[in-house]
């Protein structure tokens, strides 16, 4: 089993500058024929912040919209990969079985490359929005300093929570309906549009969403520049043992992915 | 052309008693809701259409040498580009002992790696990566496929923007840059425009002499007999022949009239 993970993980090392350009060219190909190019993945966001943050900012009636803005668009930027990682990693065998059945090239290699797309994605859309929030609070860029432990946790997270709908959402093709409905339900039921507790009595389900714990523990060590180390190591370890666990499931499955597509 | 009195002893292929069978998926197979069922009802609801397969090659026994050069002969279906895709490692075997000491490269049907809205720059850099994983040597490898595709500046242009001849001639020079240690080709590479055909021609002969060990599925009894010694033909799945290539065509001429 070790030899098999341990095999995965040197072809995914090995085959790293490959699925990063893949990745790059994956989003220069989106926005090829736009005059803004990949610009427009942080001008979304800043869009949906705006519009979002004045409406319901007014529907909960929050007291201090600076504060408010931040805490959706640093919210919403974080949720934009998770969801996104989840919805498309259905796809991601289906989209390039024509590789998968006539290339040397492994499964593993276009859940990296998809993992790669998002996390470019992410970067842009962080970088760009982070900027315009500093123009408000400059202090925020010190807050950075609690973050990366948090920033590495939601790298992984994204990357086995992909690994692992791939190879599930090849084999039950309902899923990629599905998820779409799941993910719009977790949304809602995640503290992003609003505060924790707004939930009141229901603030357990938050509590319980391991989606919302990784995207609270960013968010909120860069807006209040708190470490929280002893969660953040706790969620590290979970990671770790989902990435070996969803690898180990890849490495059982790898070879009857070409047969589901 | 191959002696076979210099030939290493040890195969670098070798296949014993090797069945390949490919499930066939039925709807059920990948519904959730059927899967949500069966745990439910510990398995009390189920459907006997689980080990539906085709063979698409049955006890296949094979010893390859290095250096040999061999022909996959058999109508379309008969196990040809199976065989490739198992001896590339796309697929494993279901039964039997597959022992491979080299890497096999399968030109099967190709497609660029990335999109169409993309260059050909970005192609050839997308192909040079995943053939070599550094960028190191990338500069002469784009001019020797610029020049011996004669795309010019249009390499800079979006695929999309190009001919089929332009968009077959890009794949023809990408592909056979660089020689390979086993090369497994299904059917002729496709060279695009009538005037670019000699000069692929050439290029082609010359890629397929320099591969170290070469296996050939094509309907060209002439592409065959110019490359192969050895033939083998298969049918059904069965490997039926394993001789001379003018033995092999023989009897693939008589086996199917």
């Amino acid at each position: 089993m070790r030899n098999t993970i341990h095999s995965v993980l040197r072809y995914s090392f090995k085959t790293r500058k490959t699925w990063w350009f893949t990745a790059i060219a994956k989003t220069k190909a989106r926005y090829a024929r736009t005059a803004l190019g990949s610009f427009w993945l942080g001008i979304s966001t800043l869009m949906t912040v705006l519009c979002l943050g004045f409406v319901y900012g007014t529907v909960f009636n929050v007291s201090n919209f600076k504060e408010y803005f931040i805490y959706l668009g640093i919210g919403l930027v974080i949720w934009t990969p998770i969801s996104e990682a989840i919805n498309q990693a259905p796809l991601i065998f289906i989209t390039n079985s024509n590789s998968l059945k006539n290339s040397t090239i492994k499964p593993i290699f276009f859940v990296c490359q998809e993992w790669a797309f998002q996390v470019q994605s992410f970067m842009q859309a962080f970088i760009m929005v982070f900027i315009v929030f500093l123009i408000f609070s400059p202090g925020l860029v010190l807050n950075l300093v609690a973050a990366p432990l948090h920033f590495f946790n939601l790298l992984l997270f994204i990357f086995w929570l992909q690994l692992l709908i791939s190879l599930l959402g090849t084999k039950f093709t309902d899923l990629f309906q599905l998820l779409p409905i799941i993910t719009n339900l977790l949304f809602l039921l995640s503290p992003i549009l609003y505060v924790k507790k707004s939930l009141g009595s229901f603030g357990f389900i938050a509590d319980f969403n391991p989606i919302y714990q990784v995207l609270k523990l960013l968010r909120n060590s860069i807006i209040y520049g708190l470490p929280y180390f002893q969660l953040g190591f706790i969620v590290l370890i979970g990671n770790l043992i989902m990435l070996f666990l969803s690898i180990y499931v890849y490495t059982r499955m790898e070879r009857k992915v070409i047969f589901y597509l | 052309m191959i002696n076979k009195s210099n030939l290493k002893v040890e195969p670098i292929i070798e296949l014993e008693n090797v069945t390949l069978q490919i499930p066939l998926m039925s709807k059920s197979d990948f519904s959730l809701k059927r899967k949500i069922i069966k745990s439910v009802t510990g398995g009390g609801f189920t459907r006997s259409k689980d080990n539906s397969f085709v063979t698409a090659l049955n006890s296949v026994n094979l010893k390859v040498y290095k250096g040999e050069k061999i022909a996959l002969i058999g109508h379309n279906g008969s196990g040809k580009t199976s065989f490739i895709r198992l001896i590339s490692g796309i697929y494993q075997p279901t039964l039997g002992s597959l022992k491979i000491s080299v890497k096999v490269y399968p030109m099967i049907e190709r497609s660029f790696i990335v999109e169409e809205q993309l260059s050909g720059v970005d192609s050839a850099k997308a192909h040079y990566l995943m053939m070599n994983n550094s960028l190191k040597g990338f500069q002469d490898f784009l001019e020797d496929i610029t020049e011996f595709s004669g795309l010019g500046d249009y390499i800079f242009l979006p695929l999309k923007t190009y001919s089929e001849g332009m968009s077959a001639r890009l794949m023809f020079s990408l592909l056979t840059y660089k020689n390979h240690e086993c090369l497994a080709l299904d059917e002729g590479l496709g060279t695009g425009d009538r005037e670019f055909y000699d000069k692929a021609q050439v290029r082609l002969n010359d890629f397929l002499d320099s591969s170290g060990s070469l296996f050939i599925a094509s309907h060209s009894t002439e592409l065959l007999r110019r490359f192969c010694l050895r033939g083998i033909v298969f049918s059904g799945g069965n490997l039926i022949f394993d001789g001379n290539i003018e033995e092999a065509l023989d009897f693939y001429e008589k086996y199917h009239s």
